[in-house]
């Protein structure tokens, strides 16, 4: 039975490999996948919402301008086993996030992961 | 004294005939396969199978389309999954790619699984019945299962064609007749293999087996279209 259950790990190892597309409602269809970026700025909004969370930050680009980012994320049940609580981000956070941009080169991407003001990061990553 | 003796030698093997035929009657009804004689597995909990976007990434290769399928497939596009439309996710993807856990309520009758997408269930009829006759395709079919030992046997039919098999854009048509076997492996793994068998899209009926774990977790609150403000950032990627 030991030797079954070590194969049924390896198993769930391999498939979770080939878990490389967002699991969202609404698969890849939006998001650049291949091509992650960072964003730092100064949260205005976060919303504890279905089906998505959205954390909306003004982000200075080279020039000064303020740019509003609207990030999308998992939906709050799975945020919460991911170690995420309706407060974990508030307004005047300065954040960094990490995510995938919109295709359509919109300043709209999905959070992959976020560092907070004291440097607690948060992921998507389901914790035990 | 004579006569006593011999009444008492008589009861004693009348005694052990008496238990020799209780300990034969015993071994007989647990060979009968009688369903009373050893209950089935225990599966209740909340469990969640590893998030499998690609159903051909498991089975090593696409499935034995038949040219019409194959046809569908070339021109399919994420953008038209019916997630994307908040539609339910059907049978088989709640399971192997339902983005969230599920679970199990099972009693004598019924094999229930509740999904934490969209709040969707189904309910499998352990109770000996059939399908019926004549059936409207529904979202989540028509589903029966029995017992083999440790093992639910669960036989769907009736299935809505407008649920895909995956996030990749596998599909099926409404003769869709999917088998799925759910054996427990100890009381926190269970083995699913699902046998997908449609004559409008596959030359033959083909297999997948994932791992599902139990979760420590309970199923949480879930809607597709509480705050839903991405689908008009959805890009075709095919022609």
């Amino acid at each position: 039975m030991k030797r079954y259950r070590r194969r049924l790990i390896i198993v769930a190892t391999v498939l979770l490999s080939f878990a490389t597309s967002v699991p969202a409602h609404h698969g890849n269809a939006a998001y650049d996948d291949k091509n992650p970026i960072t964003i730092k700025g100064t949260v205005t909004e976060f919303e504890w919402t279905n089906p998505h969370a959205q954390i909306y930050l003004d982000v200075k680009d080279d020039k000064d301008n303020v740019v509003h980012w609207s990030v999308e994320t998992y939906s709050p049940g799975k945020l919460v086993r991911a170690g995420w609580a309706k407060d974990s981000v508030k307004v005047g956070d300065h954040v960094s996030i990490n995510l995938i941009p919109a295709k359509n080169g919109s300043p709209v991407g999905f959070l992959h992961k976020l560092v907070l003001p004291n440097g607690k990061e948060l992921g998507l990553q389901e914790l035990d | 004294m004579k006569i006593y003796l011999r009444a008492s030698v008589a009861c004693a093997a009348a005694g052990s005939l008496l238990i020799l035929a209780f300990l034969i009657g015993c071994g007989n009804h647990a060979a009968s396969g009688n369903p009373q004689a050893a209950a089935p597995p225990d599966f209740n909990g909340v469990w969640s199978a590893p998030f499998t976007p690609d159903i051909s990434k498991v089975l090593g290769h696409q499935p034995p389309f038949t040219p019409y399928a194959a046809a569908r497939f070339a021109k399919e596009d994420e953008i038209d999954d019916p997630l994307t439309k908040c539609l339910p996710i059907g049978p088989a993807r709640g399971i192997q790619a339902g983005i969230m856990p599920f679970q199990i309520v099972q009693t004598p009758a019924v094999f229930t699984i509740l999904f934490e997408n969209q709040r969707t269930f189904r309910i499998i009829h352990t109770d000996g019945r059939s399908h019926p006759k004549d059936i409207d395709p529904t979202w989540f079919g028509d589903s029966v299962g029995k017992w083999e030992g440790d093992t639910l046997v669960v036989d769907t039919v009736g299935l809505d064609d407008r649920t895909w098999l995956d996030t990749a854009g596998h599909e099926h048509s409404d003769q869709l007749h999917l088998v799925e076997r759910f054996q427990k492996v100890d009381n926190n793994n269970m083995k699913w293999t699902a046998t997908f068998e449609d004559p409008k899209f596959f030359t033959e009926p083909w297999s997948v087996t994932l791992p599902i774990a139990r979760q420590n977790t309970e199923i949480m609150s879930y809607s597709c279209e509480e705050n839903e403000k991405d689908r008009v950032h959805l890009r075709r990627s095919k022609k």
